[in-house]
């Protein structure tokens, strides 16, 4: 009956926005995605990563988020990263294993959650703790977010390489936000987020990778999603600015569109536009001149100034008997020429990559 | 802050408007527009007009489809949508029962005068095309007045928020929309009318946004012999359905509210089943007297 009420001219627009609420059915998920990428019509590296997630309400006023994950990486590294050592072709396979836990209790205009993350490879293990909290505004439209996170990493490369012994990284993150229902159909939300971390950065496995031991970094996120009620779609837009005390500077805009066809059935076609402008102590390969010793040093191309693209598709089903799944195809391709500032890295051959995902959900 | 209000007369009820603003005129123009658009639901839908559209709809009846408007063809929607959630108890063709029952005379009509109008009544026998409506035979009736306050209601407020207002309540004879809390976040207090102590309260309900809606046995009524004939006539027999008092619910929109409780009024003895399966809070007395439902405690 509402919902014919809310078709009456005018009459949803008075609504408040649906508080935060905690959950009140359970939900367990699989999920699957598969990456690949390639250079030079070489396949690379390729990423397998089955995860489970649990969510149960506990009473009323709590709930248990779950997610355990694996990550099997196997194929080569970048292969213009080993321009100096020769040691070319030496295959990287990993298992990582995560675990992430999240308790949150709920409050009438709140909630509070507790978070604890850990991660397990052969030569990285990182544990996390985090705590935010929500606060809405008494119309329910205004919702501030506070959240403080640390994590301590531990890198050890002594069963291959043995450059990195026991080498640790510490991390302390803030972040705010607030998120904005404007209309019924309306949602703005800003974010930042502060994070200051000191300890080892340099990348084992690159000859002579040597970087800062202290990294700042900042990230403003913009979000707008708007509902067509008339159509059942959704088109939601963001912008990403990242920044860091290394010098590289990043942006991310993005657009997706969500068409509804009812009964569950929907098809989301996405477009993301990244691109970044090279760290201070980056070098293009071949080996500089200008290297010193000791001075901070990264033929990375992560960290040199490009450009990059992904083109996705998303389609949701409703699966019956409870069930619903989603497919996810991308393309991502990444060439220096479509940075927007900065200098590339024009002789290098940058990566291309395809994944696909499959989810399978259900509530209970 | 200030507390602004207007008092105003429509649809045969004492109205009013209040809000909270730090400017005057900002308030009285919004308060204005408000009651204006209560005005114009008024006219657009009285029964009693033959240029409104339920006049235009009414003297066709017999005759060919008429287009009705966006605006009408959603009242007219959930209306179709009351009928087919209530088994046929919420039904706007049921008007012409009038036409038995008079209530300020106070006579008992007989069977015959009640059973001779079943024939023009019910929904399911309307021809609705949207946007086309046809009543198939002179005579049929359709009357939007028994969620017309509570739309109104509803629309007024939506008048208030296009103004800016947050801090807004709407009172339509008794239905009430709130618009956001006071400035100081706390509620705005509802009081609920006693169903036999006129001019006593039974409770009184705190709402920070949504509606309160009333619908009793008491507003038109008269006994005859020891027994009380009430305005809550069952479209599928034509006759007074014994039960609560009165019912009292609180939903989002004054219209959901308002229907719920017109509806739950016309499950007679079995209100109280039909209010737990809709879940909304609620509050009822049934025909003894007997107070119960979410705001039961603070029933005096």
């Amino acid at each position: 009956m509402l919902a014919a009420a809310l078709a009456l001219p005018g009459l949803a627009a008075t609504l408040p926005a649906a508080a935060e609420a905690p959950p009140t059915s359970a939900e367990f998920a699989l999920h699957y995605a598969h990456y690949q990428d390639f250079q030079n019509d070489q396949q690379r590296i390729r990423v397998n990563t089955p995860s489970v997630f649990l969510l149960l309400p506990i009473g009323e006023q709590w709930a248990l988020r779950t997610t355990y994950v694996t990550d099997a990486i196997s194929g080569a590294s970048p292969l213009f990263h080993d321009t100096l050592s020769g040691a070319s072709g030496k295959g990287v396979a990993d298992i990582r294993r995560a675990l992430d836990l999240e308790a949150t209790r709920y409050f009438d205009r709140g909630s509070v959650a507790f978070g604890y993350a850990r991660s397990r490879e052969d030569d990285y293990d990182s544990d996390a703790l985090r705590v935010r909290g929500t606060i809405e505004s008494a119309d329910h439209r205004t919702t501030w977010t506070l959240g403080v996170g640390v994590s301590d990493d531990t890198i050890d490369t002594s069963t291959s390489n043995r450059i990195a012994l026991d080498e640790n990284r510490d991390t302390t993150d803030v972040q705010f936000g607030v998120t904005r229902v404007l209309t019924p159909v309306d949602l703005l939300s800003a974010s930042v987020v502060l994070s200051h971390g000191t300890g080892y950065y340099d990348d084992p496995y690159k000859s002579l990778d040597h970087r800062p031991d202290e990294r700042n970094q900042h990230v403003l996120l913009l979000r707008y999603h708007h509902h067509f009620r008339d159509h059942d779609s959704t088109l939601r837009g963001s912008y990403r600015w990242f920044g860091d005390s290394w010098d590289v500077d990043a942006h991310t805009f993005e657009l997706e569109f969500e068409q509804s066809f009812g009964d569950g059935w929907s098809v989301t076609p996405g477009l993301r536009y990244y691109t970044q402008s090279a760290a201070e102590f980056y070098f293009d390969p071949p080996f500089p001149a200008g290297f010193r010793p000791g001075e901070p040093y990264s033929a990375d191309t992560r960290l040199s100034a490009f450009g990059s693209l992904t083109a996705s598709i998303t389609l949701s089903a409703p699966l019956g008997d409870g069930w619903s799944g989603d497919l996810r195809f991308a393309y991502y391709r990444q060439e220096s020429d479509w940075r927007a500032f900065g200098d590339g890295s024009p002789g290098v051959e940058l990566p291309a990559a395809r994944s696909y995902e499959i989810a399978f959900r259900r509530t209970f | 802050m200030e507390l602004h209000r207007i008092d105003f007369r429509a649809m045969a009820s004492p109205c009013e408007c209040q809000l909270w603003c730090e400017d005057a005129v900002r308030a009285r123009t919004a308060l204005e527009a408000a009651r204006d658009e209560v005005l114009r639901i008024e006219a657009k839908y009285s029964r009693y007009r033959d240029d409104s559209v339920i006049g235009t709809i009414n003297r066709g009846a017999g005759g060919a489809p008429v287009r009705v408007d966006e605006e009408t063809a959603a009242l007219i929607e959930f209306a179709a949508r009351c009928y087919a959630d209530s088994d046929g108890r919420f039904d706007i063709t049921s008007g012409v029962l009038r036409r038995a029952w008079n209530f300020r005379e106070g006579i008992v009509p007989d069977v015959a005068t009640v059973a001779a109008l079943l024939p023009s009544i019910g929904w399911d026998r309307v021809e609705w095309h949207a946007p086309e409506l046809r009543l198939p035979h002179a005579g049929m009736e359709l009357d939007l007045g028994g969620y017309g306050k509570e739309y109104a209601a509803d629309r007024a407020a939506s008048v208030l928020a296009v103004h800016g207002m947050r801090h807004a309540l709407v009172n339509l004879g008794g239905d009430v929309r709130v618009l956001g809390p006071r400035p100081d976040a706390r509620p705005w207090r509802v009081a609920i009318q006693h169903p036999r102590d006129e001019g006593a309260l039974l409770a009184e309900i705190e709402a920070h946004d949504g509606a309160v809606a009333t619908s009793g046995d008491y507003e038109r009524w008269f006994e005859r012999d020891g027994r009380r004939y009430s305005h809550v006539l069952d479209p599928r027999t034509g006759w007074p359905v014994a039960g609560p008092r009165s019912v009292t619910v609180v939903a989002p929109l004054c219209v959901v509210a308002g229907a719920h409780a017109t509806i739950a009024m016309l499950h007679g003895d079995d209100a109280p089943a039909y209010l737990e399966r809709v879940g909304l809070p609620h509050l009822l007395v049934d025909r003894e007297g007997r107070v119960s439902g979410h705001f039961a405690a603070s029933a005096r």
